[in-house]
Parts: structure tokens; sequence; C-alpha cells
């Protein structure tokens, strides 16, 4: 964080100490620079400051005018002194605790703060004296972190005066309750227990524990790093743009000038939705966003508003920049009709950006495509073969079928080159790709191609890893990555937990942290919360461990069903390098450069067409190496098949058929 | 509240030392530390009669003697030798606390009497008097 420049700044005295802050600063915080605790009793940095309790009342003295205000909640505007010691705020301390003391004699942080403001006890009854140590002090933190951090707004208070209290809507627990205790993690008096647990974990406060600390850090700390809360995963589209990562023109170019018009900026102002919602209730990072009162232009429910249910990164991209839209409203309207028939946005967004390719390429044309134009960007087109696809008819009929199908019939009834369909065409195993361009990261590439249900970056996203933060730069490195994270993230998978909260909210000191691309505080988080729920105690390893189990099982799967071997983690040559000479050339700088530094060619002395072949060349034979590593390091054989000895380590080869299928392939003792 | 109590019971001649810096302080902070307007003022009565009628606030806690003659508490009504007998009082008495014959001097019995105050108002000799 930069300071802001010294005419910003104010200058203030507390407790005769000199100050610079920012304006607008609190008085609490300004104090704790100097080192200097004021108490208080209703302040959490996971929460707004709300003023309640009065036990950080300070005395301000603003030219001539001295008076008592709080300190947590006191905004410093102008140069002012302080005083957290004067008699006057310490007598306003004191009696503020004098009478905390009366109604809760036995509460401990109470008793705390009164013992060290020195006193001996009330002067005065109090009408509804409570003995109850875990008595409510009605600080509110549980309110407003139910409010602003959870955003369900379970608990209020309700009464006035000496009657009010935190209540549940008519004393009840409703349904929006998820039991998240988050409410009982900040409580500084233990007043709030849960009931029961449907569940049973083994040590339910173990769980909590583990659970609300990263409520704290996506409450504390989102706002300043990926704004989950705020846009959703729609902040990508201008990071990946910054850094030539996001999918333009069928993963023809990683960055478009056009891409400021579908930023996130520009979708914030349609969400309508800053709630804690469907995606999982109870989630406290609720990246889902939606958009409300959309106007469809075209389709069956042309004319009608409609709530659109997004749209998240992967919808911009694929539905924007890689087919070459740069419309809010169109991907909007992409993303509902998506919802609406049952598609899934990237595998629709990918298609299609390889259809506006085959149309710029001449593979189609009017007549191929039943009138209609698809040339990139053709917003009107690429919506009719959506809505054609979901009645059957047209071209919609052959685009539904995915790119594997295309590229067999555009070269069958087209005479298009299957090579170059091949090359443009980014599927794998049948799968279309997820929105991220992997050419320069050679581990995403090995990420997108191994992965076992298709090129999604589910299982790996190393790109910045590998390409911006160069952590892992050999071979090994690379395999090693691709051997843990795919078992990390499968992880989740098999605990029905999301991967978001793993690493789109990072803990302050993850940087520090010795491995931050693995986010250690976190991992050791989720073996608390496994220990919590099983009453066994578990180590990171043993985590990788239990996945290990199931996705070696899944290749074998795939194996059986044909899916399985070296040959099926083959890649387009679109993820790996540029296809055409446009591509080569926008990008010619960097092209070059790694032909002269890593391949040992002159780019001087080569034409554009020997260079490509020779970069090509080059790239294909990288990608075979990281098979062959990943391979090893995952105990497969080179064909990509589990060994036996690592089906026996892992206990799959007591599944029946297991030794026969590996055998059936080849793989023995 | 508690503002209402501690002068509920100096008014009652319960009063205790330390009452008055309580009020004063409960007073100063209710002022100081209050959010809203009411809390900010709802004070103001009690600071300003401690400041201008402390010996008053002293003499109740203190003495358990009310000055101006109005804490019930702290006072007995009482006949002196003005009294003619009229019998007026005796009858308006609402607890029978006087007693008396005709043109004799009537007594107040303590144990019954409630301050009320009415006998004094129909006395026409000014014989009931405040002590």
């Amino acid at each position: 964080m930069s300071a802001p420049k010294g005419n910003d700044m104010i200058q203030v005295t507390i407790d005769g100490r000199p100050v610079q802050v920012a304006p607008g600063t609190t008085i609490l915080a300004a104090a704790k620079q100097v080192g200097i605790e004021i108490p208080a009793l209703c302040n959490s940095p996971l929460v707004e400051p709300y003023g309640v309790c009065r036990v950080c009342s300070v005395e301000l003295a603003e030219g001539r005018r001295r008076r008592i205000v709080t300190a947590c909640n006191y905004p410093l505007q102008r140069a002012c002194e302080v005083s957290t010691r004067s008699e006057r705020a310490l007598r306003t301390r004191r009696l503020v605790l004098e009478m905390m003391q009366a109604r809760w004699p036995n509460v401990k942080v109470v008793r705390d703060l009164a013992r060290e403001a020195g006193l001996d006890g009330p002067r005065f009854a109090h009408p509804r004296r409570n003995e109850d140590p875990h008595a409510c002090i009605l600080c509110g933190l549980c309110v407003r972190l139910c409010h602003e951090g959870v955003w369900h707004n379970v608990l209020a208070f309700e009464g006035r005066g000496e009657s009010r209290r935190v209540a549940m809507p008519y004393g009840q627990q409703p349904a929006t309750c998820v039991g998240c205790m988050a409410c009982a993690s900040i409580c500084p008096t233990g007043a709030i227990r849960s009931s029961e647990d449907p569940n049973h974990p083994a040590d339910a406060d173990r769980v909590r524990r583990a659970g609300f600390e990263l409520t704290r850090e996506v409450v504390m700390l989102d706002k300043h790093q990926c704004r989950m809360r705020e846009v959703g995963t729609a902040h990508l589209t201008e990071i990946m743009n910054d850094y030539d990562l996001l999918p333009c023109y069928n993963y023809r170019y990683g960055a478009d000038p056009k891409t400021p018009q579908i930023t996130s900026d520009k979708f914030r102002v349609v969400f309508t939705q800053g709630v804690a919602d469907g995606c999982a209730l109870g989630c406290d990072m609720a990246c889902a966003k939606a958009v409300e009162g959309h106007v469809l232009r075209t389709g069956p429910d042309k004319g009608k508003a409609v709530l659109v249910d997004g749209p998240e990164y992967e919808t911009v991209a694929g539905c924007g920049s890689n087919v070459g839209i740069f419309e809010p409203w169109a991907i909007i309207e992409i993303n509902y009709y998506c919802d609406h028939y049952g598609l899934d946005t990237i595998s629709f967004g990918t298609l299609m950006a390889f259809v506006t390719e085959c149309w710029e390429a001449g593979i189609l044309d009017r007549e191929r495509t039943g009138g209609l134009d698809l040339a990139p960007g053709s917003i009107d087109g690429v919506l009719e073969v959506l809505h054609q696809m979901a009645r059957g008819e047209g071209f919609g009929l052959i685009a539904g079928q995915g790119i594997r199908r295309m590229k067999q019939i555009f070269a069958e009834r087209f005479g298009a080159d299957p090579a170059f369909l091949q090359d443009i065409g980014m599927e794998a195993k049948g799968l279309e790709y997820s929105e991220y361009v992997c050419k320069e990261s050679l581990a995403q590439q090995g990420g997108y191609g191994i992965a076992l249900k298709g090129p999604q970056h589910d299982e790996a996203w190393l790109i910045f890893m590998d390409m911006v933060n160069k952590q892992i730069p050999t071979f090994e490195d690379k395999a090693e990555a691709l051997h843990y994270f795919p078992m990390w993230r499968t992880w989740f998978g098999l605990n029905g937990l999301c991967k978001l909260l793993w690493n789109d909210v990072e803990p302050e000191d993850n940087a520090t942290s010795g491995a931050p691309a693995k986010v250690p505080a976190h991992v050791r988080g989720y073996c608390e919360f496994v220990a919590g729920m099983t009453g066994r105690e578990v180590k990171p390893e043993d985590l990788i461990t239990a996945s290990e189990r199931v996705y070696n099982f899944q290749r074998i799967f795939n194996l059986k069903m044909g899916f399985g071997r070296r040959a099926h983690d083959a890649i387009p040559y679109r993820a790996m390098g540029p296809v055409t000479e446009a591509e080569y050339l926008s990008r010619q700088e960097r092209y070059d450069k790694q032909l002269k530094e890593e391949v040992g060619e002159d780019p001087a002395e080569l034409t554009l067409e020997e260079k490509r072949a020779a970069l090509r060349r080059w790239r294909e034979d990288r990608y075979q190496k990281l098979l062959d590593a990943v391979y090893k390091r995952r105990g497969w054989t080179s064909d990509g098949i589990p060994t036996l000895a690592k089906a026996r380590a892992l206990g799959i080869d007591k599944v029946p058929g297991v030794i026969e299928l590996l055998a059936a392939h080849g793989v023995t003792e | 509240m508690n503002l209402r109590e501690v002068l509920t019971r100096i008014t009652a001649g319960k009063g205790r030392d330390g009452d008055l810096e309580l009020l004063e302080d409960l007073g100063a902070v209710l002022s100081d530390g209050s959010l809203c307007g009411l809390g900010q003022t709802a004070a103001n009565p009690v600071l300003s009669t401690v400041r201008y009628f402390r010996d008053e606030y002293e003499a109740h806690i203190r003495d358990r003697r009310c000055p101006a003659g109005v804490c019930k508490a702290l006072i007995r009504y009482e006949i002196t030798d003005n009294c003619t007998g009229c019998t007026s009082c005796a009858k308006v008495c609402p607890t029978d606390a006087i007693t008396g014959e005709r043109r004799k001097l009537h007594v107040i019995e303590q144990s019954k009497c409630i301050q009320c105050g009415t006998c004094m108002d129909v006395c026409k000799d000014d014989a009931v008097v405040v002590r």
C-alpha cells in the first residue's frame, strides 16, 4: 500500500504523540499506529465500526471545542488532539464499564476491562442484573457479522432500551441460517451456542474454528484481493487480458483492444445480487452474481425481462472475446439462453469460436450455414446457432455436436483440410477447452491435456506459477506440479467442496509461506476440518494419497472406456503455439526470441514458414517430454497407464477387473 | 435509570455517602457519552439542581432533612396550638390519622399519616405545619 502524499495527510496528536494519518482514519486505528491500545468491546476488523459499547470513548480537542467521542468510529478529518487517558475520558470509560459490570458482573471481558479501569464493583444495582458468565453484552458483533460478513441477516436486535436483545425472526431459526456459527465464533462472551449439529462432527468446535478462519479471511481480505464478493469471477477478464491469456478469436490471441468493453466494471453495474445466494447457502465468498431485468432481444422469450445467473469469467471469455463479441448485453443474452437450454457456456463459447474461425478461413459460408453470417463478432449469427441447437434444426444440428464431430463433418462435407481443423479445433478427449490461452505455459498445456475429463483447468491451473512467477522451470518441477495440483484439486471434488476458498482468497502472510501456490495455511485448515469431522488426525500428505487413489482409479476407468492412454492426452497445436502466420506475427518478438535463445535457430536466417515449423517441432517435442516426466512422477507407464505397482500401492488392484484390464493393455509385473 | 434510582433513594431519606458524586458522574457521562440528543440532555435537570441546590442535596443525605418540605419521607405534619378544634382537618384526612374533640387541640397520628398535606390545605388557622 503506498502512503498518500504528505499534504494529503493530517497531523493529529494522541496522548501527546504526533501521528500522520490519511483523512478518514479512525482514532482507534491512528492510536494503534503509535502503539496506543484503546480498549473496545464492540470492535472487530471483520465488521464496520458501530460505536455501541462506548468503552473506547476518548476526549477530542479540535480548536477550543473539547468533547468525548468513540474512537472506533470517529473518522479523523483535520488536525486535532486526542486524549485517551484524560480525566474526562477515563471517567466516561469507567462509568460505562461500571454500568456493564452492574448488569453482567461475571462476564470475563467486562470484568477484565473493569479491573483494568480500576473499578472495584458497581456503585449501583441493575434491574436486569445477569449473573451468567456467558451473558450476551449486546455488543452486536454477531448481528453485524451475520449481516455484513455472512450476508444472511439471520440475527438482529429486537426491543429497545434495557429490553434490547439479540434474536432470530419470530424467535426461530430461519431456513436461511445454515449454522455457520460465525456469530458464535466472534462472540466475545460465548453467549451463542448451537443446539444440535445434524452432521454429528467428532469435534464441532474444531470444524468451526477452521471454517471461521476462512470466514475471517473472506470478510477481511477479499475486498483487497480478488473482489469475488463484489464482481464474482468477472474480475479475471481484465487480468487475463493484461497477461495475454484471455482467449480472443478462437485462442489465436491473448488480448484484444476491445477487452475494456467487457471488463468487470461493465458487469458490476448490472449485477444486482450482492447477496449470499443459491450457489452454496452459507458460503461467505458468495461469488455467484446475477443480472436482473435483462430484456431479451432474440429467441423464444424475446421481449421478456429475465433474471440471468452470471455471467462469470469463462462465460465472458468464451461467449465474448473468444467469438469476437465485445458487447455485455450479448454475452448476458447468450448466458441466459445457454442456461435456459441446458448448455454449458464454456463448450458453447469454444465451439462457436471454432465455427467463427472456420468462417474466416473460408470453410464456412452462408450456403453451408443455412444463410447465417458466422464471422467473428456476429452476435445475431451466434445467437441464432444457439436457438437452432435447441430447436434441433439448421446449422445448429451440426454445431451442437461439438468440435470433435464438426472437424469430421467439415472435412468430409466441405472439403476442409483435416490437419488445419485439428490444429485449430480446441478440444481434447472430445471436450471443448476452457477459457485460458495456454500457448506460453507448458505446464498448463499438460494441465489441460492430461486432465481426466478433458481440457478444463479444474485439475490444474499453473499458468501464473509457470509463466509469470517462474516457480516451476524444469520438466521435473512441472511434473511435480502436475502431480500435486491435480491430486489436491481432486480432493475438493471428493469432499464436495469448492476450490475458490482455497486459493482465491489467501492469508495475509501467504507470500512468505514457502510454497505460496499451495496456500499451505489453507491446506492445514482443511486437515483441521477433516480431523474435526472424522475425529481422525490427518496430515496434508494423507489428503493427497486419498485423491491419488481416486484419480488413478478414474484413469483406469477412462482406459476401460477407451480414453486412458497417451494418445488421448494429445492436444491441438493451437494450445501449444501459433498455428497461423498472423498468430506468429502478432507475437513475433516473443517467438523469435524463443527460437534464438531456446531452440538454437537464428530467426534472421529463416523464412516465416521455417520459423513456424522450427518453433512447432520444438514445442511439440517439449509437450511429449512433459508427458514422459508427468507419467513417471505419477507412477504410470510411458503409455500413460498406472503401473501394477502403483495400483497395488493404492489398493486399487483389489477392485474386480482392474488387474485384467491393465494386463489387457500390456501392463503386467 | 440509575439517576432516577439514586434520586428516589435520596428523597426517601436513604441517601448514602457518595450518592452526590455518583449523580454528578452519571450525569456528566450521560451527557458526554450518549449517541442521541435525548441522552445528551436527559441529565441536565439533575446536573443543574446539583449545581445550584447542592446544600439541599446534602441536607437530604446527611441530615435526612428536606429543607423545602417536599420529600414526604423526610417530613412530618404537626398541629400547633393555633388549632381551634374546628375538625375540618379530621373530616378530610383520607387515612383518619387526625383525632381530637371539637374545640380542642387535634393530634396527627404519625404512623397513619401519609403526608398528603390535605389537612394543611383545609386548616383556616394555619395550625398545621411541616417539620
